[in-house]
């Protein structure tokens, strides 16, 4: 249905015997927001910077806009990139900033002034073209940046890790503005981040790298509740990871029936499974639940709106349930034996 | 300034003693500098300390007498053309340095500085001989050739060290948005680096206009340089006019140096 906007066809750098991306395929539709997560030296910030051109790869190709672009210059893919640091030209006024890519398009004055009017009213800050750059604040800035971008309609916008210096609100809110301006324009837009919370609120679809290749992609509910591999399940969000072998028609974890039998996995077999805290709960007295393991309450621990309780439930595992926060939960006595529920159909078997 | 004292404003005595010593030796670098002001207000045509009554006398001299402000035209040409090409080319080649990566880069920095581990007369003897078989000693041309020799490595260091404060970032920005590579350097890397050019360009002049030892060498009769005639003079007459035009000098190194020092505080608070 969507048409495509870049295609990355088998490509691969290598820096020597270092291997910073190994053969990476993957697509991104027109107007989609596609975020490379991942940690550090994963690969995604060298998987931008093909993109962008500043890094040739050793082999494959890339096609933008259906057009291969592997050895056009990076000035004329036609792109639009925004940094961590900004990158605001300090030396000119936020106008002359946000006019400088139509200047180089040759673009009459008339419009460049119609246009960076536009831009600033559409970051929500109309007012600030004569300032200087560091007149701003972070935020404002990085606002001036990606209005900058999208003056001039580029194919794809590339965001590298743009509200890594920003602090936790003015995050959170940015996120959101940059999401609005997403949906509301229509633009494409790869964004890389090692926030993968950040990835979770933006993201149409999120890519997962590890050690330069492609650990899951799929939209950010998918990659939450269905992680393929324990790095997936251990990279997004808290989980319990237990080592599990099957049965007969059981698997069975920490000695206990977890969930039937997935098909194709013969008896004998060993294997990992995740369960996310939230589902799992801390039973109440007379409490059931499909199934159920007896434990050892660690500790309790309140992290405002949720509360996280560390169950022993065997010598070396230690099983972390969440629930929202209750009024009572500060009385929750450590040491005290609780059983812990959940239903067989919160437990996702992992690839090892 | 404040932190440098302890809150009751007072001071150890070794730091006392500390200040007390560098305020001596730059006491005993100055003073000659400052003998000579005085010395230049004399009013008779020997040197005279402290002089004897206050007059314009010896400005007057090297104003309007004698062919000392032949030489100090040419001092100033020389020293404007020594600065546009070491600038043409030391920026040209510290961009190059910093901005590409190629085999032999480092020894090509090495290379390029080295002049200022050569000892000046051994570069002044060199330039006298290699000029001298191009036949072009006696020419501004030649002048300008051997000061730019001398001027290049520190225009190079100087450009080198500025480029490092420029954000990349800022240049792959511009360069993502459309821009050529020279437009990137001509709206982008060049205006943010003005301040470090400004710094370069005021100590290359200083440096041809106050230059004796390659001029010397390389400089005939008939188109001496300030200094030079300065320095030949000495051998003829002892003329107090030397001191009005030390004078001179003296103020014009100190005026550069503090428009130095506000250019680099400038780059500090912008």
């Amino acid at each position: 249905m969507a048409e495509e906007m870049l295609r990355f066809e088998a490509v691969s750098k290598h820096y020597g015997a270092v291997v910073a991306l190994d053969t990476i395929d993957l697509r991104v539709e027109k107007g989609e927001f596609l975020t490379l997560l991942g940690p550090s030296g994963s690969g995604k910030t060298t998987l931008l910077n093909v993109i962008a051109g500043t890094v040739a790869p050793t082999s494959g190709r890339l096609r933008l806009d259906g057009r291969d672009v592997t050895d056009l210059p990076s000035n004329q893919r036609h792109l639009g990139m925004v940094f961590q640091n900004y990158a605001l030209f300090p030396h000119m006024t936020i106008f002359e900033n946000i006019a400088f890519p139509m200047r180089v398009r040759r673009i009459g004055e008339a419009e460049i002034r119609r246009k960076v009017a536009e831009a600033l009213e559409l970051v929500r800050l109309p007012d600030v073209g004569p300032r200087r750059p560091r007149e701003l604040s972070g935020g404002q800035q990085q606002r001036i940046a990606i209005a900058r971008c999208l003056v001039y309609n580029p194919n794809l916008i590339l965001m590298d890790e743009p509200l890594g210096a920003l602090d936790k609100k003015l995050r959170d809110q940015m996120q959101l503005e940059i999401k609005r301006l997403h949906t509301s324009l229509g633009v494409t837009i790869l964004y890389v981040t090692h926030d993968q919370e950040e990835a979770l609120v933006m993201s149409d679809r999120i890519c997962l790298m590890n050690r330069g290749r492609v650990e899951q992609l799929g939209r950010p509910h998918e990659l939450y509740f269905r992680p393929r591999t324990v790095f997936a399940a251990d990279f997004l969000g808290d989980s319990n990871i237990l080592d599990a072998v099957v049965q007969g028609a059981e698997l069975r974890a920490i000695g206990e029936l977890v969930s039937p039998a997935p098909p194709g996995l013969a008896p004998g077999t060993r294997t990992k499974i995740m369960i996310r805290p939230e589902s799992l709960r801390v039973l109440d007295g007379g409490e059931g639940a499909p199934c159920t393991v007896h434990g050892t309450l660690e500790d309790v621990i309140f992290v405002g709106g949720l509360t996280k309780f560390r169950v022993r439930v065997a010598e070396q595992i230690v099983l972390i349930a969440t629930r929202l926060t209750a009024v009572n939960d500060a009385a929750s006595a450590t040491g005290m034996p609780v059983r812990l529920g959940w239903s067989p159909s919160a437990i996702v078997v992992l690839a090892t | 300034m404040a932190s440098s004292r302890t809150p009751a404003g007072r001071r150890s005595a070794p730091s006392r003693a500390a200040g007390f010593l560098a305020w001596a030796v730059y006491g005993f670098l100055v003073l000659p500098s400052l003998i000579i002001v005085p010395m230049s207000f004399g009013d008779k045509d020997e040197f005279q300390f402290p002089p004897q009554s206050l007059s314009l006398y010896l400005y007057e001299k090297y104003f309007f007498e004698s062919n000392w402000m032949d030489a100090t035209f040419e001092s100033l040409k020389v020293a404007v053309a020594t600065t546009v090409l070491s600038l043409l080319l030391g920026v040209g080649a510290a961009y190059g340095l910093a901005r590409s990566d190629f085999r032999g880069r480092k020894f090509l920095t090495l290379f390029l500085l080295s002049p200022m581990f050569v000892p000046v007369i051994v570069i002044a003897l060199g330039l006298y001989l290699y000029l001298g078989s191009a036949h072009l000693t006696g020419t501004t041309l030649a002048l300008v050739v051997g000061h730019t020799v001398l001027t290049l490595p520190f225009v190079i260091v100087t450009v080198l060290a500025g480029i490092r404060h420029v954000d990349r970032n800022l240049e792959v920005a511009a360069t993502v948005m459309g821009a050529s590579r020279w437009t990137v350097l001509r709206r982008v890397t060049l205006p943010l680096l003005r301040p470090t050019i400004l710094v370069a360009a005021l100590f290359s002049f200083l440096t041809s206009f106050d230059e004796v030892v390659v001029s010397y060498f390389i400089a005939h009769v008939q188109q001496q340089t300030l200094p030079v005639k300065m320095y030949s003079s000495i051998h003829w007459e002892i003329s107090p006019v030397l001191a009005a035009i030390s004078a001179l000098l003296t103020a014009l190194s100190l005026v550069t140096c503090l428009a130095v020092a506000a250019v680099q505080r400038d780059r500090q608070h912008g």
